[in-house]
């Protein structure tokens, strides 16, 4: 009778613990459903019309590849290119490409249609075939492969009006702006997906995707940066690093040092630490640089605290001061708190701002997210989001870095004020969710502990 | 002259002059009945006006009472009487509590006057109310709103919240627009508008009507 219970406990014992190894081990299937109120407009990762957000990128990553990647310390890493080889000046590049790869209509990647989509973004480069890699001859670019690694320089097939990818999802159903729903690859060359499908529903709001996720509806949803620390409360969160620039932008250059005064001031009338503290709760770092500091590392020499002592004897230097129409997303609740405070604490000064909700306003409130792990790449594409000139680098060393970034902030354009966290909720029926620290979602390494939602 | 030219004369100057005195009673009576009249509806509307602002002012009252001792209210007293308030914590607070409590304005204010946390305004913490609070009037009253980019006539109410030896007052209000003057029923022949006058000259912008903007408002602008 002792030996029989004895024989139950070990058989027992052995089930439970196969049905834990079970439960924790990946599987294929299931659908993922993600709510966000961003959209996407367009799934052409060429569309210069679509704003570049984070949402977008990593919409258009699950369909789209690049030739390379950036790693989280902006290292590059083989994705269609397995391998690569520059001559003496980083001037012209051979990308051997991967072999077996097909774009979603079943279609073989080859040089020429590689060649054909960069041409299409970078009409200057001078792009040649040769038997399976592309050669690509690029002067002004900073370092090639992380500007191959963006987003825009995604390998495009364009068949029957339709811009079609080698990713590892394959749009089945697209409403512009309001929902997409994607279908693992079976041949995808990276491995297929454990997700079945992803269905992500765009412009709902903060309401609407935390009832969905409390009810098991979805099982990702968009955290706005300002909510971060209650949602931490309550919700398994995950946030990125702090990715996203918030700035003020003068529409104009200065024409003369008496222009700049103002300008000088309104930056140092600015308390960023309180808006990050009380209006963003958290959920940024003030900035005083452009690139965040976990990405320049010399951030922190950039000075982000108020200084209204100094602000108002730069406004007294001038005789009269501007009146500026301040512009802002008026659709963005965020912004127009951000900028409200911006407003105020200019009048602390003597500066004059008011808020503008339309025609051209002489200063805009703006939010650009990193572009890229590779500073120099990141730069250059602030300054192309912002209007402002390219900057130019010595060399490819951080004082370089340092340098173009500081002529920028100096050209008094541009008034960094804060760099905003990412952040998502994130259920716990999903498994194996990776953190990375520019935004990316990395949804093809993940899994469903349960085939519904 | 002869005599019967004299007598055409005075007779005529008689009637003319008696024509001239019943016209002149009559006109003087009918514009005395009119006026009448007119101070009679405009009295009649003003007492409807009071009677609605005072309608509305008891039950906002109620509501910044309920809101005054709500614990949101308590904690927000008893944190400034431990310290400078911590904003972060309720920068959203006053919006919240305005939308359950359905008032357009809603203003937490420490003692010394420093904003703590503001509904219409929720970028203006930590500045100061421009409203002396502690002078304000026991009941509802006609406040000016300051808004970011505007300004707004309301209706108001203060309370205070006494914890200890510091306070917070709360401070209150609805938006007097076209629904409040919709909500009037002037006699036969009258109209009701509002007029902030907060510009120097007469702008159109800012008289409201029933229907919100009012149009051929350049008859309206001489009364201003």
């Amino acid at each position: 009778m002792k030996r029989t219970g004895l024989r139950l406990i070990v058989v027992g014992s052995v089930l439970i613990s196969v049905t834990a190894a079970a439960a924790t081990r990946p599987h294929y299937g299931g659908t993922l459903h993600v709510q966000m109120a961003s959209s996407v407009n367009s799934l052409d990762p060429v569309d210069s019309n679509q704003r570049d957000t984070l949402t977008t990128r990593n919409v258009l990553a699950l369909i789209f590849d690049t030739l390379v990647t950036l790693n989280d310390r902006g290292q590059a890493k083989p994705a269609l290119a397995i391998s690569w080889q520059a001559d003496p000046g980083n001037q012209r590049w051979e990308f051997v490409l991967r072999p077996g790869v097909t774009f979603s209509d079943g279609t073989r990647m080859t040089p020429e249609i590689v060649a054909a989509a960069l041409r299409r973004t970078n009409p200057a480069w001078k792009i040649a075939t040769r038997e399976n890699s592309v050669i690509i001859q690029a002067d002004v670019v900073p370092d090639l492969r992380a500007e191959l690694a963006l987003p825009r320089n995604s390998i495009v097939n364009v068949a029957s009006g339709k811009a079609l990818g080698t990713g590892p999802f394959a749009v089945s159903t697209w409403e512009a702006g309001k929902k997409v729903v994607m279908t693992a690859r079976d041949d995808y060359w990276g491995a297929r997906p454990f997700l079945d499908a992803i269905e992500i529903e765009m412009g709902k709001n903060l309401r609407e995707q935390t009832l969905s996720y409390e009810l098991g509806q979805s099982q990702i949803i968009e955290v706005p940066s300002d909510q971060v620390h209650h949602a931490n409360e309550t919700r398994q969160l995950w946030a990125s690093e702090p990715i996203e620039l918030v700035a003020l932008l003068f529409a104009r250059d200065v024409q003369s040092p008496e222009e700049a005064k103002p300008r000088q001031a309104l930056g140092l009338s600015i308390d960023r630490d309180l808006l990050n503290r009380v209006v963003l709760q958290g959920g940024s770092e003030p900035a005083g640089g452009l690139l965040p500091n976990w990405l320049s590392g010399y951030g922190f020499l950039f000075p982000v605290g108020a200084d209204l002592t100094r602000a108002q004897q730069l406004r007294a230097e001038v005789q009269q001061a501007p009146l500026w129409n301040l512009g802002y997303d008026v659709t963005d609740p965020l912004e127009r708190v951000l900028a409200e405070r911006i407003v105020l604490n200019a009048s602390d000064a003597g500066l004059r701002l008011q808020l503008a909700t339309s025609g051209v306003p002489d200063v805009r409130l703006i939010r650009i997210p990193l572009a890229s792990m590779d500073g120099q790449v990141a730069l250059t594409e602030l300054a192309k989001s912002m209007g402002l000139q390219p900057p130019r680098f010595l060399g490819d060393s951080i004082d370089d870095l340092y340098h173009a970034e500081n002529a920028m902030l100096q050209s008094r354009r541009v008034i960094p004020l804060l760099h905003l966290r990412t952040a998502w909720a994130v259920s716990k029926t999903v498994m194996d969710w990776q953190d990375s620290r520019d935004g990316d979602w990395r949804l093809p390494d993940i899994w469903l502990a349960t085939g519904k939602p | 002259m002869r005599f019967r030219r004299k007598l055409l004369l005075v007779f005529a100057s008689t009637v003319f002059i008696c024509i001239a005195i019943v016209a002149w009673i009559t006109s003087t009576l009918a514009k005395q009945a009119f006026e009448k009249s007119d101070d009679q509806r405009t009295a009649a509307l003003v007492a409807q006006f009071r009677r609605e602002f005072g309608r509305r002012g008891e039950a906002l009252a109620k509501r910044l009472e309920e809101v005054a001792r709500s614990e949101t209210a308590t904690r927000m007293a008893i944190s400034l009487s431990h310290g400078p308030p911590d904003y972060a914590t309720y920068l959203n607070e006053a919006k919240t509590i305005a939308e359950n409590q359905q008032l357009d304005f809603l203003e937490f204010v420490a003692g010394d006057g420093t904003i703590i946390s503001s509904a219409q305004w929720p970028a203006k913490f930590g500045y100061k109310e421009s409203f002396p609070l502690s002078r304000a009037p026991a009941q509802y009253f006609l406040h000016q709103e300051q808004l970011p980019d505007s300004t707004i006539l309301s209706l108001s109410v203060v309370k205070r919240v006494p914890v200890d030896d510091s306070s917070v007052y709360v401070m209150g209000g609805c938006k007097l627009d076209k629904d409040f003057l919709a909500s009037l029923d002037p006699p036969a022949g009258m109209r009701v508008f509002f007029y902030q006058n907060v510009a120097r000259g007469f702008s159109a912008q800012f008289l409201v009507g029933t229907r919100g903007g009012v149009e051929h408002w350049e008859a309206l602008a001489p009364l201003v």
